[in-house]
């Protein structure tokens, strides 16, 4: 369970909700702005929903509700190329009560093209629509991203990330947290210590998957020219590519096992007889996929 | 009465030349109150200004991460670019290492690895240095100085661990432990394989990882 | 009557670290083993001169993070280009001017990419953005709600003790648009921090 969950279910048990939705305040502003402006939302509290959803006009609206104590602030640039704004909850940082933090819900609806940057403790973000760029950080909760943004770089300490749709450049990044591709990209690299990565469906070009202890699980296509790279320590990496992919599979693990139900190719001892390699070559070859491991499994399968 | 323009306030206030400052205007200064007091207020300001301070500290994590940037691009002799040149990431210096790792003893792989249990043989020790032997003294001061970056970076973070939250700290300090489980592991199948590339090059992208964790932990600390 | 001193004699200050003065000859030798490729060596210089190129990096760009990207550019500039300073002037006068250099050329740079330098400065900041050393915390804040122009110019003049001629040089603008940054800036200050 998230920290946040875990704040908001110990405000349900001390019964002090209503309290909290008493306590608090809106947010209600809409500000003229460029269509492709550099939005940045600061987020210094303990826990916060934002949606953001990217929409065809040259507005930036911001709706929603914080606590009463918490500081709102921020503006926009003269020229509506730029705005800024942030939250700060003075209960969670300042008199050190993050319990006593009411949760903050945003919503933000900015011009599809924005640039959006934000940055959070423990937050849900949901971003949808926008097709400029995204730099989304948080430490705790979870990051969604559904549309096709040209850009997204997302990072979480403890959190999810979950990505819906084609990106042409991703990077995304999590220590405990899964981090979930269900579409594909140009240039993408995914990775998270301890918790999954996973692929589902979509083509990615050039693509790289990491994890230390967590699986890896890619179920999707790339062009004959891509190249993807698996990587894990002793997670299991399961790759499931269709039987007529044109593709060259090179597969390395130290201590682990290689298992391919897509031929019957079987892996061999390497030359220094201390790792086990497979090599294999599916209609005649062209994307180049390798994955390696230390001691976890490798699995090849059809889809 | 004709005031002073900006610029001749400033320059009388900042004592600079007033060449555009004649007998007339010196006539005007001593009557007129409001250009004196405006000239008192740029004053005024000066002093404030004068008594800033020239320093500030930089935040604690500020040195970490340039000692990770200048590791990076740390200047390499002559004899080790040829080898170490075509780094595009900042990492493949293992994989080089794994190639020379081929071509010598696993004695002097124990340099790279760093194993304190194990003593390089004295035959080893006092013969002339070449260059796989220079190359591989750089390597491994290089992999004790992506060492040292973690190390300083995590105290950085260490230092000022109450300005997180326990949760952060808790999975920061459980991340760590993986990545530091699977270097182990790395290191110690290197030391007894030491021709394997495979490894060496797992071993890099576990130290990456480490780092770029650590990298990102300190980014969360509130700024100081 | 108030004067700044010049460049010369702010930058070239001898700086206070670990409760000793630092010697010529001192940091000429920690010059020479970092240009070698001494870390450590290196991380001294830093330790020596980070307050000071920090101060100014702040000050510039007006938001503490930006500060601390300039800071590590600044010094990773440094390093790579330790071989070429000769020791014609003081190290840190070298290293001021490098700083202003990036600075300038980074916002240059980020001015044409986003654009958003000047968003970032002319908004009220996050909590606990803008802090220093100083009790003038007002100045300081005050400092960074200037308009980039004026505040670069007034931060260099002002604070830094830069002449016209020099900042004009150095930003690619005229004398006098240089003078015209420094009273908006003064005047804008004074707006804002006498009592209405």
């Amino acid at each position: 369970m998230s920290p946040g969950m875990r704040i908001r279910l110990a405000l349900i048990c001390l019964g002090v909700f209503p309290g909290v939705i008493a306590a608090q305040r809106r947010v209600d502003e809409r500000h003229p702005i460029s269509p492709d402006a550099s939005i940045r939302l600061t987020l210094v509290v303990p826990m916060a929903t934002v949606r953001v959803i990217g929409w065809d006009r040259d507005t930036l609206s911001i709706t929603g509700t914080i606590g009463n104590d918490d500081r709102f602030d921020g503006g926009l640039l003269a020229s509506r190329q730029g705005a800024k704004f942030y939250v700060e909850s003075q209960k969670a940082f300042k008199e050190k009560k993050p319990a006593a933090s009411k949760p903050v819900s945003l919503e933000l609806r900015v011009p599809a093209r924005s640039r959006l940057w934000i940055k959070g403790g423990g937050a849900d973000v949901d971003i949808r629509d926008v097709t400029g760029s995204l730099d989304v950080s948080i430490v705790g909760g979870r990051i969604r991203v559904a549309g096709t943004p040209r850009e997204v770089n997302a990072e979480a300490m403890d959190g999810n990330i979950e990505i819906v749709g084609t990106i042409p450049w991703l990077r995304a990044k999590s220590a405990a947290g899964a981090v979930t591709l269900n579409g594909g990209g140009d240039d993408v690299a995914l990775s998270s210590v301890s918790g999954n990565v996973v692929v589902d469906e979509g083509s990615i070009t050039r693509g790289r998957f990491e994890t230390v202890t967590g699986d890896i699980r890619y179920r999707g296509t790339t062009p004959r020219d891509g190249s993807l790279t698996f990587d894990s320590h002793s997670g299991a990496v399961e790759l499931l590519f269709s039987p007529k992919a044109q593709a060259n599979f090179d597969f390395t693990t130290i201590s682990g096992s290689i298992s391919n139900e897509i031929s019957s190719a079987r892996a061999i001892a390497g030359k220094d007889m201390r790792r086990r390699e497979l090599g294999l070559t599916l209609g005649g070859g062209g994307a180049r996929i390798v994955a390696r491991t230390f001691k976890g499994g490798i699995t090849l399968r059809p889809r | 009465m004709k005031h002073l323009t900006e610029e001749q306030l400033n320059d009388l206030a900042d004592d600079a030349i007033p060449a555009r400052v004649g007998p007339e205007h010196e006539r005007h200064i001593a009557e007129c109150l409001t250009c004196r007091a405006e000239i008192a207020r740029i004053r005024s300001l000066a002093k404030r200004i004068g008594a800033l301070p020239l320093s500030i500290q930089p935040p604690a994590e500020t040195w970490p991460m340039i000692s990770a940037r200048i590791r990076n691009s740390a200047p390499i002799p002559d004899q080790e670019r040829s080898v170490l040149s075509r780094r595009p990431p900042a990492w493949s210096w293992l994989a080089a290492a794994a190639v020379l790792l081929v071509v010598v003893s696993s004695a002097v792989t124990t340099l790279v690895v760093r194993r304190p249990d194990v003593e390089v043989p004295a035959t080893v020790a006092s013969r002339p240095a070449t260059d796989n032997d220079r190359n591989l003294a750089a390597l491994s001061s290089r992999e004790e100085g992506f060492r040292n970056t973690a190390d300083e970076l995590w105290a950085a973070v260490n230092a000022r661990r109450d300005q997180l939250s326990p949760e952060t700290i808790a999975t920061v300090e459980r991340s760590i432990k993986l990545i530091d489980a699977a270097i182990l592991e790395a290191r110690e199948a290197l030391a007894s394989d030491p021709n394997n590339a495979v490894i060496a090059d797992m071993l890099a992208a576990r130290y990456e990882r480490k780092v770029d964790l650590l990298k990102r932990a300190t980014e969360l600390l509130p700024q100081s | 009557m108030f004067k700044l001193p010049g460049p010369a004699s702010r930058v070239a200050q001898p700086v206070k670290s670990n409760s000793s003065v630092l010697s010529a000859s001192n940091v000429t030798d920690l010059v020479s083993r970092a240009s070698a490729g001494d870390n450590a060596a290196f991380e001294e210089l830093y330790r020596q001169h980070a307050g000071r190129v920090y101060a100014l990096c702040l000050r510039l760009s007006g938001d503490t993070g930006r500060a601390s990207e300039l800071t590590q550019d600044v010094f990773v500039r440094c390093w790579e280009r330790l071989e070429s300073f000769r020791g014609e002037s003081a190290f840190s006068s070298w290293l001021h001017r490098l700083a202003v250099n990036v600075a300038l050329s980074t916002h240059r740079r980020d001015s044409r990419r986003w654009r958003r330098v000047q968003a970032v400065a002319i908004l009220p900041d996050a909590p606990g953005t803008v802090r220093s050393d100083s009790s003038d915390i007002d100045l300081e804040k005050a400092i960074t709600t200037l308009p980039t122009g004026a505040r670069t110019v007034f931060v260099l003049h002002d604070v830094e003790g830069y002449k016209h001629e020099e900042i004009a040089n150095l930003m690619g603008i005229a004398v006098g648009t240089s003078k015209a940054h420094l009273f908006r800036a003064r005047r804008l200050l004074r707006k804002s921090l006498e009592p209405q």
